[in-house]
């Protein structure tokens, strides 16, 4: 398959809250072919969240305002359809994992119907019942197999799935969801699944909810799964179990991945391609072994430098001079230079560099590796420092 | 507990269609731990359950409860206290006070329940649609702008004054006193529910419920309204006795608004209106509707505090969590108490004691 799962392009989003004007995303182009891992990276505020949430359209608007560019999900620009036919492409399309579980599961609801109600959509949808999301045909937002069209009564706009429709035509619920919630369940390793199912989320711990909330968004099979920072909210043992987890899974549901997270060890464990965000922008791009072996980004280096190490038990921990700058007023030039080693008077005058590819490439690369490309002028001198 | 023991609820593991059947039985047991937690919200049950019987049986076998028609029926006890044989007494011409006050009980409540009903459905709507499509600059923003002015061109005013004038451009008739009424209830309503919303609807639930593929009216009559119910319930309960109060003041300061063709009907307002010249004579004549509007109006109010506890699934739960500490629960019990509330741990899993954050 040539054509790839998800591409961003050039994408701006700005925040516009009371006076100020916020650019959240600047400028961000990434791509995601099937049945890979594209790792998001970069500090607190630099983007990685607006942009999972850019993707399946879920910012609130306004405040957000999308400036210029592109999602396009499996050839079709999702920035383009009609507000209304989003959900077709939600859930199926494309899933999503949140940073915090203990706010993703609905209070008011068991377990059982969190999971029960993903599970019917998509049952419903591969069924026929429901519109689907078909990316292969030419108008990809097919009605055709619904019984309406069928029978010759055409659809009425927005209303198509909503409360009324869905009740007057509701097929029995087959006996098979409750049989898929406990699948699901069981793959995210709930060890006796059927204890939980009638109970509400405050009634379990935080891992357990996450796992529920990971079963919520397996049991749609997306072929694009955005995981928004997943473990940020679990210690460390059940973070190692949840994402060993999503690795085994993997495996079993061939899906895309868009992680996020800003700790770099989960990315360099779960990732296939990595991009570095800062400040609103990609500042480099490459597999995953390219950027943590060689990077060519002086911020790249300096973030891997800041990782505590154990070997390393005397003085200081290292951490990068300065702070993130203020997404309202950003500096001139290269976003990066106050902070950076190299900065010279260029990187503060002359607009951002693009993405640029680096270095030929090394042995080892796949095909299907993407080039490893920097947003840095002087990439090169990159491997100098410290 | 015995390893054969479901660990579903009975409920689930019939499915979901006949799980709604089975867990109505649920809040009523509910209902029976947290009423008996909660003295207060006990004697507004109580009293309200009393209400009921009486209206009911008003209407089935009023001689039982000693309602005699017609209830304009001159006798010789002319103006009489309380006694025996009329326990409200009687005024100046020998109408038994009691009948009068009784009769008007479910003529009230309904009156009551009609207003109160058509707020919530009429006023809720309008909240739930302004509260989740607010988007500046859009179809429903428009739409939520115009209903949020109207509704403070309403709440501007005060409710009992705007009623009356309503009322008085109406003209007589009970139904015209209704939708006066009515007219001026729905906003309070559309206010609490739009308030409700707006705190719910940006709940990273809903968001993900929307990226789950829900479509947004359902996200907003499932996932939204289920969250905002729980106040809005309560307030309807407290509001059904101020509904009361509004309607008697404005049948009481408008002479004449209301009469009734039957012998058979009264109201409360009416009748305190009718007799207010006979107060210092004989006061029993205004102050045993007066206290039916009181005793309806409390009972209500405490029903809903009560209420409020019952709804919430967090503090149900603490109810559960301390009545289980009290004695260390015996095996056989435990069984019970599982299929009784969901927060029964399960032996094996650890009960999560963090709160929601």
């Amino acid at each position: 398959m040539t054509a790839s799962q998800l591409a961003v392009e050039g994408l701006s989003i700005d925040y516009e809250v009371g006076t100020g004007r916020y650019h959240a995303l600047s400028d961000v182009s990434v791509t995601l072919d099937p049945g890979r891992v594209l790792g998001i990276v970069g500090e607190t505020g630099c983007g990685k969240s607006t942009l999972a949430h850019a993707i399946p359209r879920i910012l609130p608007e306004p405040p957000a305002r999308v400036v210029s560019g592109r999602v396009i999900f499996q050839g079709v620009d999702l920035y383009a359809v009609p507000k209304w036919k989003l959900p077709l492409v939600r859930g199926t399309g494309i899933g999503m994992i949140f940073q915090e579980p203990l706010n993703s599961l609905n209070p008011a609801f068991r377990v059982y119907d969190q999971l029960a109600e993903a599970v019917i959509i998509r049952q419903r949808r591969e069924a026929g019942l429901a519109p689907m999301f078909r990316p292969e045909q030419e108008n990809p937002f097919d009605y055709s197999r619904h019984p309406r069209v069928r029978a010759g009564e055409g659809l009425t706009g927005p209303f198509v799935g909503s409360v009324a429709t869905d009740r007057a035509r509701r097929p029995r619920v087959p006996d098979s969801v409750r049989g898929e919630v406990l699948e699901y369940l069981r793959l995210v390793r709930i060890s006796d699944p059927e204890s939980i199912l009638g109970r509400f989320p405050h009634e379990l711990s935080g891992g357990m909810r996450q796992r529920v909330m990971i079963a919520q968004a397996l049991s749609q099979r997306p072929s694009l799964l955005i995981a928004d920072e997943p473990t940020s909210a679990l210690d460390v043992t059940i973070q190692a179990q949840v994402l060993t987890l999503m690795k085994e899974l993997l495996a079993e549901i061939r899906t895309s991945i868009l992680f996020i997270s800003h700790d770099l060890g989960i990315i360099s464990e779960m990732a296939d391609d990595v991009g570095v965000m800062y400040a609103g922008r990609l500042v480099e791009h490459g597999p995953v072994a390219e950027i943590f072996g060689r990077p060519r980004h002086p911020y790249t280096k300096a973030l891997l430098h800041a990782i505590p190490s154990r070997y390393k038990a005397d003085g200081d921990l290292d951490s990068i001079p300065g702070s993130v700058p203020n997404l309202s007023r950003l500096p001139t030039g290269c976003c990066f230079h106050p902070r950076c080693a190299l900065a010279r008077r260029e990187c503060g005058e002359d607009p951002p560099p693009a993405l640029v590819p680096v270095d030929p490439a090394p042995t080892g690369r796949t095909e299907r590796d993407p080039p490893h490309s920097s947003a840095c002028r002087f990439f090169s001198e990159v491997e100098g420092l410290p | 507990m015995a390893s054969k023991t479901p660990r579903v609820p009975v409920a689930l593991a019939a499915g979901p269609s006949r799980s709604a059947i089975v867990r109505v039985g649920r809040p009523l047991r509910l209902l029976w731990r947290v009423l008996r937690s909660n003295p207060l919200s006990l004697v507004g049950f109580v009293l309200v359950v009393l209400i009921v019987v009486a209206t009911a049986l008003v209407y089935l076998a009023p001689a039982v409860i000693g309602v005699h028609y017609p209830l304009n029926q001159p006798s010789n006890a002319l103006g009489q206290p309380p006694s025996w044989a009329h326990p409200f007494g009687t005024d100046p011409i020998g109408i038994d006070i009691y009948s009068n006050v009784m009769a008007a009980l479910p003529v009230d409540l309904s009156i009551a329940f009609a207003i109160a009903v058509f707020a919530l459905v009429f006023g809720g709507l309008l909240g739930l649609v302004a509260g989740f499509w607010d988007t500046r600059r859009t179809l429903g923003g428009a739409v939520s702008v115009v209903i949020l002015r109207i509704t403070d061109v309403f709440l501007a005013f005060p409710s009992l004054i705007l009623a009356l004038a309503i009322a008085v451009s109406l003209g007589r008739g009970v139904p015209q006193v209704i939708i006066a009424v009515m007219l001026t209830w729905w906003p309070y309503y559309t206010r609490l529910v739009r308030g409700e919303v707006l705190s719910v609807k940006h709940r990273q639930y809903v968001t993900a419920a929307r990226v789950a593929g829900v479509s947004e009216t359902r996200i907003l009559f499932r996932h939204v309204v289920r969250n905002v119910i729980e106040p809005v319930v309560v307030y309807f309960t407290m509001d059904i006795g101020t509904v009361i109060v509004t309607f008697s003041t404005v049948v009481f300061v408008i002479p004449n608004v209301i009469s009734f063709p039957s012998t058979n009907t009264s109201e409360w307002g009416v009748m305190i209106q009718n007799y207010q010249d006979s107060f210092s004579a004989l006061p029993w004549t205004v102050l045993a509707p007066g206290l039916a509007i009181f005793l309806t109006v409390l009972s209500f109010s405490l029903l809903g505090d009560g209420l409020r506890d019952v709804l919430d699934p967090r503090t149900r739960r603490a109810m559960l969590e301390t009545r289980r500490l009290e004695p260390a629960a015996p095996v056989e019990k435990a069984e019970e108490a599982e299929s009784a509330g969901p927060a029964a741990p399960v032996p094996g899993t650890v009960p999560d004691v963090t709160g929601p954050s």
